[in-house]
């Protein structure tokens, strides 16, 4: 900003040497845009439709990455599955980090028995094959949609947050202000949520970037196996589920490796910034 | 030791407790029991309901599943197969020979590439070794297993050809010769590499910041004014204490392999535990499903009770609860 002369703005500052950071920011602005603006203009039921006379055709200037087989548009089913996988990521994450925040306030703040066991049923979930829970779960229920979908997820991926957060404030509970506040008598509830939770925002946002990256990987992963969205709403995973048969894997790699190359350079940039968050909060933490 | 011994594991209990309650209701909720399969459409509906009886099946879900638990633990009996009329147990046995292999060679792999790598990047603290171990690891931690292993599997698999592209073994090979054993590894080599290069990510990050922390104590300055070379500083004084806590981490691996091989196995066709996992389910052979997820579940709990144990045995600074 030039009016304010040689004093760089926040956002200047928290980007100055980061370049990765701020690539990754622009890039996922720009992927996140094209796919919600880019979705206005995509017909879904036209895009769904099969059109024999052109199918897995290489890319070209009218299809700019080919068709698959039953000749719809796969550029056009990448713009709106990365739609569909950015939404539920972001859903789960919102999920998990409601449930996963409130969890390790709780458990931190009360301590002793009820910290010991809230623990237990943490080191319970975590030890359970949970992908194969997930996927017998959407074998069995017939009728799951995006949201059901979400939940279950949710369900398997809140503790890294609750563990953090915890952790977070175990360490801010032992502070004076907080002691200072319980002998003038303030309630447990408004020590939680006016002087803790300000306090443990920082990890708290950035295990969430962390649960984001991982979710997002989680779900393309169960799509590619066939087990996450549903066949009428295509995520990136379920183009990379192309990928299953060899012929397409060995021939028509247009199908399968642009979703491949996009949900690896989403779950980077999505890291990447995570990353600057944490060093961010780092710096501010030391600089006081 | 002995305290911590019985106090994690009557934590043990309950966790093999709730585990086996999860599975046998998931068990409960899948269509079809212990009778599909065998029944006859042609018999009665008497016949049929005299059958129920005979076996529980019209007893009360607690019962059952007691009847169901005593069964497993006593026999190891884990029911019928639908689809292919065989005792699970039977039917688990070779995939889980081939999951074995994969898991071993994979473990091999993951220190062979994690041990070097994570104490260079100790040793060669910025200079440009370092910039390219974080580089790789920056890029492990974002990569999918099953990203890695479509990218492996197209490019050295199908373009290249160095590597074949299913199953486990060449099929006219006599076992046990050399060629046999020859052709099973080449058929691990790709899908073990590929779970190998992610999952020794966070094992070279955890040798860094040991090999790090190590080689400011005093004991290494000792030995550098000593004169002691410094590959055998880094051989003797930092690598063999770094080394031992890592054998802990066996627990996490594991955990990690199973949910990895799920997708390693189904890629590269493999006919190992994880593939058998999907097929069963896309034949809603649930029997089997069910007895590989306690199976799975089975191996997560005891591998980090295990690795609890070894990591408080090691290193008695750290407080296991």
């Amino acid at each position: 900003m030039r009016g304010r002369g040689e004093k760089k703005t926040n956002f200047q500052m928290l980007f100055s040497n980061n370049r990765g950071a701020y690539v990754s920011l622009w890039f996922l602005l720009f992927i996140s845009g094209v796919s919600l603006i880019g979705a206005f203009f995509i017909d879904t039921s036209q895009l769904m439709r099969v059109d024999l006379t052109r199918i897995t055709e290489p890319p070209s200037a009218q299809y700019w990455l080919g068709t698959d087989h039953g000749g719809r548009d796969v550029f056009n089913q990448l713009v709106l599955g990365t739609r569909h996988s950015l939404a539920v990521a972001f859903l789960v994450t919102i999920l998990s980090g409601v449930i996963g925040g409130v969890f390790g306030l709780l458990s931190g703040y009360m301590g002793g028995r009820i910290d010991y066991v809230m623990m237990r049923i943490i080191d319970f979930f975590q030890t359970l094959p949970f992908i194969m829970i997930v996927i017998v779960f959407v074998a069995l229920v017939p009728t799951y949609n995006v949201l059901s979908f979400s939940i279950v997820m949710t369900v398997f991926l809140w503790m890294p947050i609750a563990r953090v957060v915890r952790a977070q404030v175990l360490k801010e509970k032992e502070m004076m202000y907080i002691q200072a506040s319980k002998t003038l008598g303030t309630p447990a509830f408004k020590i939680m949520t006016k002087q803790l939770l300000p306090n443990v925002m920082s990890v708290w946002i950035v295990s969430m970037t962390l649960n984001l990256a991982l979710n997002m990987g989680l779900e393309s992963g169960l799509s590619f196996l066939g087990f996450g969205f549903p066949p009428d709403a295509p995520s990136l995973g379920t183009l990379l589920s192309y990928a299953q048969s060899p012929s397409n894997l060995e021939y028509y790699w247009w199908l399968w490796l642009p979703a491949a190359l996009l949900i690896f350079f989403i779950i980077l940039s999505i890291r990447q910034l995570g990353e600057m968050i944490h060093l961010h909060f780092n710096e501010k933490k030391g600089g006081e | 030791m002995w305290r911590l011994f019985i106090r994690r594991f009557v934590y043990l209990i309950p966790q093999l407790f709730f585990l086996s309650m999860i599975v046998f209701w998931l068990a409960r909720f899948m269509p079809g029991d212990a009778l599909t399969g065998w029944i006859d459409p042609n018999l009665d509906s008497e016949m049929i309901e005299t059958q129920r009886i005979r076996l529980g099946l019209n007893n009360p879900w607690y019962v059952q599943y007691f009847d169901w638990l005593n069964r497993l633990v006593t026999e190891g009996d884990l029911g019928q197969s639908f689809q292919y009329q065989v005792a699970v147990t039977q039917l688990i046995r070779s995939r889980l020979f081939n999951s074995l292999y994969l898991g071993t060679v994979t473990l091999i792999l993951t220190y062979i590439i994690a041990i070097p790598l994570g104490v260079w990047s100790g040793r060669f603290q910025k200079t440009w070794i370092e910039r390219w171990i974080v580089r790789y690891t920056n890029l492990g931690l974002a990569m999918p297993l099953y990203i890695l292993g479509l990218l492996m599997l197209f490019l050295f698999g199908f373009k290249l050809g160095w590597f074949p592209t299913s199953g486990s073994v060449d099929v006219n090979l006599e076992v046990g010769s050399l060629a046999y054993y020859a052709s099973r590894i080449h058929h691990l080599f790709l899908p073990a590499l590929s779970i190998a290069l992610i999952s020794s990510v966070s094992l070279i990050h955890y040798l860094r910041s040991e090999v790090i922390r190590t080689k400011q104590q005093p004991f290494i300055q000792t030995a550098r004014v000593k004169g002691v070379k410094q590959s055998a500083i880094y051989h003797r004084h930092v690598l063999k204490p770094s080394l031992i806590p890592i054998a802990s981490f066996f627990g996490l691996e594991l955990t990690r392999l199973i949910s990895g091989t799920i997708f390693i196995e189904t890629i590269y066709s493999y006919p190992g535990m994880g593939s058998l996992f999907i097929e069963s389910i896309m034949q809603r052979d649930f029997t089997v499903v069910v007895a590989i997820v306690l199976l799975f579940g089975l191996t997560t709990i005891i591998g980090s009770f295990l690795s609890d144990l070894l990591l408080y045995k090691l290193d008695p600074r750290i407080q296991v609860r």
